[in-house]
């Protein structure tokens, strides 16, 4: 079970062994995280722009939607290209594929945005809408990854992913 | 001022994740389970945090901060923190292998976080309101 259950799992010690390796990667992902935090809150002030002073809650929670699809996406592009292996890659694609996979796409999806928009549909509204947040955001979530995985693979022809 | 707070909270909050998912991954051998503490400790901070702002908001207000304080904490690092994507990605690779699996981290990323939060709200409250 090499490949790890998960796209990130599979350079783990790659990193841990050595000082240098580890903190360029940690700069690499600080730099991703401050873009993607950026990008989150422009596109949240782009929603909020859009909409009217009575339904901006309701705007807002289409803005968390939106990032954690888009992030989705992006995250299912990049590890497609990097493709789910145990090989590795020199140490300017790994530093490349952290900034974007770890720093940018990690950062531009929120979680703790998605919980609060749970728990404040639930209380504004009904109960039922926000199972379908929930049941939106887990699937279309999860066609994001695929579609990026799908993207990649019809754009360059690689049987990655 | 308050995009500089958001991309130094999203740094910080970026690479505490990292460190985490990784040592998970180093440790477990998958980053699933940094994840999800992330997530759901994500959750229970922004409770916290939520409470700990509404709580000092007028004060805050009064110095012309409470924009900065909301930036930092909720916008930049909390929801750098906390990650969908890896999320998203991690269950998919599982749906494809231990759908069982996959359905319990679903359920328990969700069932968590909601819980997490609630339980930063109780308490911030009994913190800062008593």
């Amino acid at each position: 079970m090499a490949i790890s259950l998960a796209g990130f799992g599979s350079m783990a010690n790659f990193s841990m062994r050595s000082g240098f390796i580890f903190w360029r990667f940690t700069l690499a992902v600080a730099i991703g995280g401050a873009l993607g935090a950026v990008l989150r809150e422009a596109s949240g002030q782009l929603f909020l722009l859009a909409s009217r002073e009575e339904n901006q809650f309701v705007y807002f929670t289409f803005a968390t939607l939106t990032v954690n699809i888009l992030g989705s996406f992006g995250l299912g592009l990049v590890v497609a290209k990097r493709g789910l292996t145990e090989e590795r890659l020199s140490i300017e694609m790994e530093t490349g594929f952290l900034f974007l996979s770890a720093g940018v796409f990690s950062a531009l999806t929120s979680f703790s945005a998605f919980t609060y928009q749970i728990v404040n549909v639930w209380v504004e509204f009904q109960a039922i809408y926000s199972l379908v947040y929930i049941a939106g955001s887990i699937i279309f979530g999860l066609l994001a990854v695929g579609c990026g995985f799908w993207f990649y693979r019809w754009r360059t022809g690689s049987p990655t992913a | 001022m308050s995009w500089i707070l958001v991309a130094l909270g999203g740094a910080l909050g970026s690479v505490l994740r990292f460190w985490l998912t990784r040592l998970s991954a180093w440790r477990c051998g998958t980053s699933m389970y940094g994840t999800l503490l992330v997530n759901v400790l994500g959750a229970l901070l922004l409770g916290v945090v939520m409470v700990a702002l509404s709580f000092n908001l007028d004060e805050f207000e009064l110095a012309g901060s409470a924009r900065h304080y909301f930036s930092f904490f909720e916008v930049g690092f909390l929801g750098g923190f906390t990650t969908f994507a890896t999320f998203a990605l991690e269950l998919r690779t599982l749906l494809q292998s231990r759908f069982w699996v996959a359905m319990s981290y679903l359920i328990s990323s969700v069932l968590l976080t909601v819980i997490g939060l609630i339980l930063g709200y109780i308490i911030g409250g009994v913190w800062f309101y008593g």
